[in-house]
């Protein structure tokens, strides 16, 4: 994908290409869940016949206890980018933090971050977000809170070694003979010189993070007060959908998460594009 | 009356080849509305000593002597306080002055942020400031050049940025380490005249890093010259022209193009085993039988400095 770019004009004509598709499916999911109370066509909850195959009452027809699967679909966007988008929100910041620090101070803060940072990177995460998921009140805050909290590692790895390399740049040695403290220095002229490394890195964490989600749903370890993709899979596939090959109620779910994946990664692509071109790269 | 007073200053590495003492026990002081020029051949120590102004050494250098401004010493400020001093009261401006702005920012936020900073000022009134700073170091449109980056800058012009921002919080003293490297005779000459400019305007003191000795000659009031970690001999410049009088300071204006030219026989000597004696006495060509195994102190001579046996 990044390949076939086109070499800008002049740094100033082309501030790097939207992707219509991305920013599209993006801003559809994302209206969809914000309103999805006034959008969905009926309550969730509301129950009809079961099993109905798709018409123009019920667009997505209805699974096994007559609810309505687009409406379920629609709330169930809430839930999945939410979920998304604040474990990798959570993660980007921790890991972040722990590698602008680690990289500028160098030496033995470095040291204890990444020592912290490898006991995370060993720790096997699925079978823990399992354990806890399965210990703790099944809630998707919780599983949203535990994805972030062991998500971040590669992030906090890869900032680091790009904070190393910045924080021995010239310019870094001048703002500090202007008087600025550390901690400015971190956040004024290193962390704008990591971004476009950790913007792509934050959508993938979306991606993996909402991947995780429907995963835990699917297992039965989602949250069944509350209806996600994952746990509309998890449904069709206990409840005799797959088996009966009522396509309508489990292809739409996995179709959502594909093309809600896809949309955030195609944008990640693009904001890391737009700042090469702002910094002269390409 | 000193603004920058420089005692017994020595600044050694701890490399894995052995010790490297690259400043050796050197002394200078800097007047008040005084440009000194501090000059020697690449290698010799120059930028190591504006560093340790500043405390920008890496951590292995061994710092030892003092430095004061105003009565304190550098050498022995928290962090903090010396953040207090850096850009407010010392600026330094560095060689390569693209490599010394951050590349993502505006030019225009890059001076604002000074102002942000340390004076609490709020971005309207300071973008006027920040335009008219920038006018003054004649950019055609200020307003314009607020607003680009610094790879859309020629190097010359990025210079310029980086004095506006050294001078923009009235700094007593700048330090300039070879600002005019890597600049073109043209530019070169601008740039002098624009320290000239702004030194007679703020009454600060310059300390110019230098091995360009056109350049120290054109604006300097003193020079130190420096040869192999140790200052050999201090001066005005009038005087240092005239008569210069360490066997080095000769043999390098003669070695000038305008002067005949003439190349100083013998290689520079190796910082981590210096030679023995006088650190010169190898090259010298007016050597005397002590010079092999002493090390001539300075010797004041006609309120000038030298460190050579033939003064004693």
């Amino acid at each position: 994908m990044r390949g076939t770019r086109s070499i800008p004009q002049s740094s100033k004509g082309n501030k790097g290409r939207i992707p219509f598709l991305g920013v599209g499916l993006f801003l559809l999911f994302f209206v969809l869940g914000l309103g999805a109370d006034v959008i969905a066509p009926y309550d969730p909850w509301e129950r009809f016949d079961p099993y109905l195959e798709p018409s123009a009452a019920h667009w997505l027809g209805t699974d096994d206890l007559g609810h309505d699967i687009l409406s379920e679909l629609i709330h169930g966007s809430r839930v999945s980018v939410l979920v998304g988008l604040g474990a990798a929100v959570l993660a980007t910041v921790i890991g972040l933090c722990i590698g602008l620090f680690a990289g500028y101070y160098k030496g033995t803060p470095d040291e204890i971050l990444m020592g912290i940072t490898d006991v995370f990177l060993m720790i096997p995460r699925i079978p823990l977000v399992i354990l806890l998921a399965a210990f703790l009140k099944p809630s998707s805050w919780i599983i949203a809170l535990v994805i972030g909290l062991l998500w971040w590692t590669s992030t906090a790895r890869v900032v680091r070694s790009k904070s190393l390399q910045v924080s021995e740049m010239n310019f870094v040695l001048s703002s500090k003979c202007l008087g600025f403290s550390n901690v400015h220095i971190i956040f004024t002229d290193v962390f704008p010189n990591i971004i476009q490394i950790v913007i792509p890195k934050f959508m993938l964490t979306v991606a993996a993070a909402m991947i995780t989600e429907a995963s835990l749903s699917f297992l039965g370890l989602g949250d069944p007060s509350m209806k996600s993709w994952g746990m509309m899979i998890n449904f069709a596939f206990t409840k005799g959908g797959l088996v009966n090959a009522l396509w309508w109620w489990f292809i739409p779910p996995g179709l959502c998460i594909t093309l809600f994946v896809y949309a955030v990664v195609l944008l990640g692509y693009s904001l890391e594009e737009k700042e090469q071109t702002a910094l002269g790269v390409r | 009356m000193s603004c920058l007073h420089i005692k017994h200053l020595t600044v050694a590495f701890e490399t894995l080849t052995g010790k490297v003492v690259a400043v050796d026990d050197v002394s200078l002081d800097h007047e008040k509305k005084e440009t000194l020029a501090l000059v020697g051949e690449t290698g010799c120590g120059k930028s190591i000593i504006a560093r340790s102004i500043l405390r920008l050494l890496p951590e292995n250098a061994l710092v030892r002597g003092e430095i004061f401004y105003e009565d304190r010493d550098l050498l022995k400020l928290s962090e903090k306080e010396l953040s207090e001093i850096r850009g407010q009261e010392i600026a330094i401006i560095f060689q390569n002055p693209t490599l010394a702005l951050n590349p993502v920012l505006k030019i225009g936020d890059q001076i604002l942020e000074l102002f942000r900073v340390h004076k609490r000022a709020s971005p309207i009134g300071s973008r006027d400031y920040a335009r008219s700073l920038l006018d003054r170091m004649g950019f055609e449109n200020p307003a314009h050049a607020l607003d680009m980056y610094p790879s859309q800058f020629s190097e010359g012009m990025n210079q310029r940025v980086l004095i506006a921002l050294a001078i923009a919080l009235h700094p007593k003293i700048i330090i300039a380490d070879e600002p005019t490297k890597g600049l073109d005779e043209r530019l070169k000459v601008g740039i002098l005249k624009e320290f000239m400019k702004i030194k007679a305007e703020r009454e600060s003191c310059l300390f110019l890093i230098t091995h360009d000795l056109e350049a120290a000659q054109t604006i300097a009031d003193r020079v130190a010259l420096m040869y192999c970690g140790q200052v050999v001999e201090t001066g005005l410049i009038s005087e240092f022209f005239a008569g210069p009088l360490h066997p080095y300071a000769r043999a390098l204006l003669k070695s000038l193009p305008a002067q005949g030219f003439v190349p100083i026989p013998g290689a520079s000597p190796s910082m981590i085993s210096p030679p023995a004696g006088c650190r010169f006495h190898p090259r010298c060509e007016e050597k005397l039988d002590v010079c092999r195994h002493e090390a001539p102190p300075p010797i004041e001579k006609s309120g000038r400095t030298v460190r050579c046996f033939l003064y004693r």
